[in-house]
């Protein structure tokens, strides 16, 4: 039939535009005003797409295989769930007052949630799509509870105490509660899960912790009102966004110290990092904007316009 | 006693007066140290005779270690206990973190209007967190009327103490406000208590 051609040829292009969607890496941008979620080309640096995430979308995470994207919606108290394919909401997990940052496990198999409102973090099964268990922090109102690289342990900063909780995912118990700085907020693992950096954003320092022994090791003095963290897969490299500076510093893991400082744009918040280290997407809260940093140049190379008052970057592994 | 004796002993009397605080501080400081190491153990050790002769930074710090189980058993009740020495002292600090133990039903019977109470002594004294909170409730009417002007006011000053979240929360407040009630409460936000980071 002469219409089999044309109905193969479309075949073809949907399969080909599926493949496009779910294979290239994206990078996924919470904004938390304009309730939507930009979709950044991370090869060419240009937004592809916007989709609705819900009310106030914040802390992202996708699943393993990459198909589902996982958004806190605070005013819904809930974890939107996106089919990236369709960019769509698909589904919804109900949890507690005012859910923020969502991480990953390593397996894939759990989600830690922080919900502020109800000082606690709710481990939600991927398989089921149901919260397994929850866990009260002794710190005061979490915002980002985030895996060590082995999944055996979760760091949670509490942004009105000055502690980071360290959950033991195994027991589902507070582990040991940490001294920091006022205001702890971002957290990152090095890749080898020796250490983790917390940035304290009423203290403007860093603290980095030994993970075997939960103590911290460094202070290193950061910009004004640190706050965001993402470690550079190499491991020898922090960045710490500093929200009232408008910069990104960065810390050398070996000294733990900052060596640089780099201008970005107002309120810079959350961050994420391309898949091969090359480039670091900062969210800027107050210029609506994502900048893009070349880390190996340690130099910014183009400002993104993104929706209102975006939260932060996710780029799935 | 003679006249001689008796002036003796009163400027003897007023010399340890005076000295007692300074003395005070400096029995707390190798408590204090101790703590910063995180050599919690010994800082308890340190602390506790301290708390227990009623010295209220001693008590605070006696009530975080038992909270946070910081060389001394976790013990939201102890912690309550020591917090409530401290608050009633007007140790700031002290009485913000009674303020979240009402809150959160933690070592006390949950309660929102005793909450309330100890937050806006805490914001009194200019603890950016506690003014961050008692804003909330005004806003929401929580443990207090609600009160929109107060909570612009409150949430005004917590912004000023480094809680820039104050600034987004405290729109709702504002269009409950009109423009001669905002004008006059940013002024007299100002003046709002301030602590020291």
């Amino acid at each position: 039939m002469m219409l089999r051609p044309f109905f193969i040829a479309l075949l073809l292009a949907g399969a080909g535009f599926s493949a496009v969607v779910q294979a290239a890496p994206f990078a996924y941008v919470a904004n938390e005003k304009s309730g939507n979620i930009t979709v950044i080309d991370v090869a060419n640096d240009t937004v592809v797409a916007t989709f609705p995430a819900g009310k106030r979308p914040r802390g992202m995470t996708a699943s393993r295989d990459g198909k589902q994207l996982y958004v806190s919606d605070q005013p819904a108290n809930a974890l939107q769930i996106v089919d990236l394919a369709s960019r769509k909401i698909t589904g919804k997990v109900d949890l507690g007052e005012s859910p923020e940052g969502v991480y990953r496990s390593p397996d894939g198999k759990l989600l830690a949630v922080a919900v502020e409102e109800d000082n606690s973090v709710h481990f939600i099964n991927t398989a089921t799509g149901k919260r397994d268990f929850q866990v009260k922090t002794e710190g005061e109102n979490p915002e980002h509870a985030v895996f060590s690289r082995d999944g055996k342990w979760v760091y949670v900063s509490a942004e009105e105490s000055e502690v980071v909780d360290v959950i033991d995912v195994a027991t589902r118990k507070v582990h040991t509660t940490i001294k920091v700085g006022k205001r702890p907020r971002g957290i990152g693992f090095t890749p080898d899960g020796k250490l983790a950096y917390i940035a304290c954003e009423l203290a403007n320092r860093v603290y980095a912790i030994d993970v075997s022994s939960h103590k911290v090791v460094a202070v290193i003095p950061a910009g004004v009102r640190s706050n965001g963290i993402r470690v550079h897969p190499n491991g020898k490299t922090v960045f710490v966004s500093n929200g009232a500076d408008g910069t990104v510093g960065v810390i050398d893991v070996a000294s733990n110290k900052i060596t640089k400082t780099i201008k970005v744009g107002d309120r810079p918040w959350n961050m994420a990092i391309s898949p091969d280290g090359a480039k670091l997407y900062v969210a800027n809260g107050r210029s609506n904007s994502v900048s893009v940093i070349d880390t190996a140049k340690l130099e910014k190379t183009t400002d993104i316009t993104v929706g209102d008052t975006p939260w932060g970057v996710y780029i799935p592994d | 006693m003679n006249g001689w004796i008796r002036r003796r002993m009163a400027g003897w009397a007023c010399a340890a007066a005076l000295a007692w605080p300074v003395g005070a501080v400096a029995q707390l400081e190798p408590a204090r140290a101790a703590f910063e190491k995180e050599d919690y153990a010994a800082a308890y050790q340190l602390y506790k005779p301290e708390a227990d002769k009623g010295a209220a930074e001693a008590q605070y710090r006696v009530g975080l270690m038992h909270k946070f189980g910081w060389g001394a058993a976790r013990d939201h009740g102890a912690a309550a206990r020591w917090f409530m020495a401290a608050a009633e002292q007007s140790h700031a600090d002290a009485q913000f973190e009674l303020g979240i133990y009402y809150k959160d039903g933690r070592g006390v019977s949950k309660d929102m209007g005793k909450s309330a109470e100890w937050f806006l002594k805490a914001s009194e004294q200019g603890v950016g967190i506690a003014q961050l909170n008692l804003g909330r409730y005004f806003l929401a009417g929580t443990g207090v009327a609600k009160d929109p002007v107060a909570a612009y006011y409150w949430l005004t000053a917590a912004a000023q103490n480094g809680y820039i979240d104050g600034m987004a929360l405290r729109v709702p407040a504002a269009e409950e406000m009109t423009p001669e009630q905002i004008k006059e409460t940013n002024a007299r936000a100002k003046q709002a208590p301030r602590k020291a980071n």
